[in-house]
């Protein structure tokens, strides 16, 4: 099977390089910043030690997760719309679950001691267990994912010993999450984070953001590459991502009852801090209010029926909310963690070129098994395809 | 559905009797817990290293200096010009920012301008202890919260669960930053986290730590087990505070106010 | 044998992948450079590297932690079990076979004698192809000086 990614037309070939090139751009950022040291390079400081990457592992984790999603009510409640997009979603959960591990191994001032994780292991840490769990997931997800399509290209059924593995990836991927969540959600001193609501908070965030991904990638799919996963199931879909949605906006909104209700200063200064500014600082603010609009907007796309079955006002629709699920988590969650400080001032972080870069090149590196793998899958289904027209 | 008489009664009575055994089951589990924690003799440590901070006693600007310099110099401690990425085991800071809970409007001046002496609290209860995912930071037997900065992987995750913004990650490389060098001890590199060791290497071999030496009286140090203790008697006999007492790490350096 | 035009240069480049580590080193290999006059008067190893001029006297009368044979073949095993047990394990002194008493410190106790870096670690260490970093941290005498 694996040959298949082999062949490929010139845009196929084109969209790698630029992959590796950008690949290779956040590699040569990341030893200049090991070289140099994080001061150099990073808007990192005392006060934020954990910036834009840390945040790209909490909204990737979400992505991942999502994937969930898709696969329960196809194996749990036999929902066979979702046929094809699942390998899809099981695909999008592996690159998503690489995106995540590297942003923290980037972020590891002695990348060489990254074993040392693994050679000394500390159940106390919830580093450890969530090492732990997202190899796993990888691994589950690759498994499953490859598994299915390899019968799917024999005109088989999946082999039955599967079926624990894949119950067991339905398990897993809420639980990546969690552990995720509770990364932050654990530590005293950070208010922002210290909230028992942060891991549902997470897991809806993460069901809208991610199926909300996931349609976005199915329809340049159809378009690009002539594959069309089903109508009906991007609209099953589009409804899971609006409720995930509507609930993620609750949690919102119970966070800030209880930080303002309560009107304990430390909760809500974190709040006001990115939405209105606090003491003169104001850094974060338009980037807050444009997520709120983008997540408004979102909302009444998905919401009216008629707008959410118009294919165009979908797509906006999804990469409103898929923006505003983005912003929201995987930048502002950091800086509003660790903003006001813990001396409860304000050291305003903004993201380096650099770390951009470097972000740049590990989601080039996701994107590029992704798309490697859904090359595969296309390619598959296609010569299936194929098959079954010259049979008649 | 119906119900014969006889089955609901049969099933009442179950109910109450399972009941009434989960009860005995609750009271037997919580009760033995408080059996094993009298019989528990593992906690029977002997030392736990504290410090207290005279905050009257420190006036003059050269009161703090000579004891900052004292840590930095002989830990090889870089002087970085970057203020929000320095690195600093020991330093001056506002009551308002050493004690953001402990701040109202109406605290009178003298206290809101008196400078305080900020360093890593050697919690009995550490947060950082708890995240750090290879050890690296660890408790001791005697309490110091110690910093192995061979196995530090960098990760940063300490820095986000210390409330007390005591830990320094190298994000510069801190041999060019040096101003002097004590060639008894090591430096650091890029990419670790370091932070004040409470003297370990000083006390294990029967010495104070040196900011205590260097204060002339004004810092002590010593055993908060050992009932006689000075440091015991100083906080028996004198207002004392400590930083974010409500986030329970139980911090082990006292200010006397 | 089909598609040989692809087969022969990917197992090619195969092998050379493989053997980079090979490769380059032989760039950076350099072989035991001769011993120098001046190896006895730096005080450095000279119960190991007998130089031209002879074991030093002065270093010879104060011994080392354990007997040269032991030190050269697993001196990275003890410096482990000195941090370990410095760091972890509370403890301070190391007391030797023979019976005496050392501070367990790299730069207290070992550098004290074995001063020169360059000419006592590194020399076996780039021939035998080993990357130190104990002096990214740690500092030698001669470092310190300059």
């Amino acid at each position: 099977m694996v040959e298949k990614a082999l062949r490929g037309g010139v845009w196929y070939w084109l969209w790698l390089l630029l992959l590796v090139s950008f690949i290779g751009l956040a590699f040569y950022f990341w030893l200049q910043e090991h070289h140099h040291g994080a001061g150099m390079l990073t808007g990192l400081h005392r006060d934020l030690t954990w910036g834009f990457h840390i945040g790209q592992l909490a909204f990737f984790v979400g992505v991942a997760a999502s994937a969930v999603m898709i696969v329960l009510p196809y194996y749990f409640h036999n929902y066979k719309e979702f046929g094809k997009i699942t390998v899809l979603a099981e695909f999008l959960a592996v690159g998503a679950v690489i995106i995540a591990m590297l942003s923290v191994f980037v972020v590891m001032g002695q990348p060489t001691r990254v074993l040392y994780v693994i050679l000394n292991p500390t159940p106390n840490s919830l580093i450890f267990w969530d090492l732990t769990v997202l190899s796993t997931y990888l691994f589950l997800n690759l498994l499953c994912g490859w598994m299915v399509l390899h019968s799917e290209y024999k005109g088989t059924k999946y082999p039955s010993w599967l079926k624990p593995f894949i119950y067991w990836a339905i398990l897993w991927g809420p639980s990546i999450h969690i552990v995720t969540a509770f990364l932050l959600q654990g530590l005293p001193g950070r208010h922002y984070w210290l909230t028992a609501i942060m891991a549902p908070r997470f897991l809806a965030s993460a069901f809208s953001a991610g199926p909300a991904l996931l349609i976005v990638i199915a329809l340049l799919l159809k378009k690009i590459a002539n594959f069309n996963v089903g109508d009906k199931a991007i609209q099953t879909i589009s409804k899971i991502v609006i409720y995930a949605f509507i609930i993620n906006l609750l949690f919102l909104f119970f966070e800030v009852f209880t930080a303002f209700y309560s009107g304990i200063h430390s909760h809500m200064a974190p709040f006001l801090y990115l939405f209105f500014g606090y003491e003169g600082h104001r850094e974060w603010v338009p980037v807050m209010w444009a997520s709120m609009i983008l997540g408004i907007v979102g909302l009444v796309l998905l919401l009216i029926p008629s707008l959410r079955r118009s294919e165009t006002t979908l797509t906006l629709g999804a990469i409103s909310i898929f923006l505003s699920v983005w912003i929201e988590k995987g930048v502002a969650l950091m800086v509003g963690g660790f903003t006001p400080n813990v001396f409860e001032t304000v050291t305003p972080y903004k993201p380096t070129i650099p770390e951009i870069m470097i972000a740049t090149g590990v989601w080039s590196l996701g994107l590029l098994i992704i798309t490697v793998l859904y090359k595969i899958t296309l390619s598959v289904y296609e010569s299936k395809n194929l098959a079954v027209k010259t049979r008649g | 559905m119906s119900m014969k008489r006889r089955d609901f009664l049969k099933i009442t009575s179950y109910g109450i009797a399972g009941t009434f055994l989960s009860l005995t089951g609750g009271v037997i589990v919580g009760r033995g817990s408080e059996l094993l924690k009298k019989m528990d003799t593992s906690s029977s440590e002997k030392v736990k290293w504290a410090m207290v901070i005279n905050t009257r006693a420190f006036q003059t600007e050269e009161d703090f200096n000579s004891v900052i310099l004292a840590c930095h110099r002989a830990h090889n401690v870089p002087d970085i010009p970057d203020k929000i990425r320095e690195v600093k085991w020991i330093w001056k800071d506002t009551f308002v920012r050493g004690f953001p809970t402990a701040e109202t409007k109406y605290i009178g001046d003298e206290i809101k301008k008196r400078p305080f002496l900020l360093l890593c609290n050697h919690c009995d209860n550490p947060p950082c202890v708890r995240v750090c995912p290879v050890k690296a930071t660890f408790k001791r037997k005697d309490g110091i919260v110690m910093q192995d900065m061979h196995r530090c992987i960098g990760c940063k995750f300490c820095m986000a669960a210390c409330p007390y913004g005591a830990r320094n990650y190298n994000f510069y490389p801190p041999r060019e930053y040096l101003r002097s060098v004590n060639p008894e001890f090591p430096t650091r590199s890029l990419g670790v986290v370091e932070k004040c060791i409470f003297c370990y290497h000083r006390l294990d071999e029967g010495l104070v730590p040196y900011c205590v030496e260097a204060s002339k009286g004004k810092i002590f140090f010593g055993n908060l087990l050992d009932e006689n203790s000075e440091v015991r008697k100083v906080i028996a006999e004198n207002i004392i505070l400590v930083r974010k007492p409500e986030l329970g790490t139980n911090p082990k350096v006292f200010y006397i106010i | 044998m089909y598609n040989v035009d692809k087969v022969i240069p990917g197992i090619l480049i195969l092998v050379l992948f493989l053997t980079t580590p090979i490769w380059l080193n032989l760039t950076n290999l350099k072989a035991l450079p001769p011993s120098d006059p001046h190896v006895g008067q730096a005080r450095m190893c000279t119960t190991c590297h007998v130089s031209e001029a002879g074991p030093d006297e002065a270093a010879m009368s104060e011994r080392c932690v354990a007997d040269t044979k032991y030190m050269r073949g697993y001196h990275m095993k003890l410096l482990d079990e000195w941090r370990d047990k410095k760091i972890r394990k509370m403890e301070v002194n190391y007391k030797s076979p023979d019976g005496k008493i050392y501070v367990m410190s790299l730069q207290r106790t070992c550098l004290k004698c074995h001063n020169d870096y360059h000419n006592f670690c590194d020399r076996c260490h780039q021939f035998t192809g080993v990357n130190l970093d104990c002096f990214n941290c740690h500092i030698s005498v001669k470092e310190e000086k300059k």
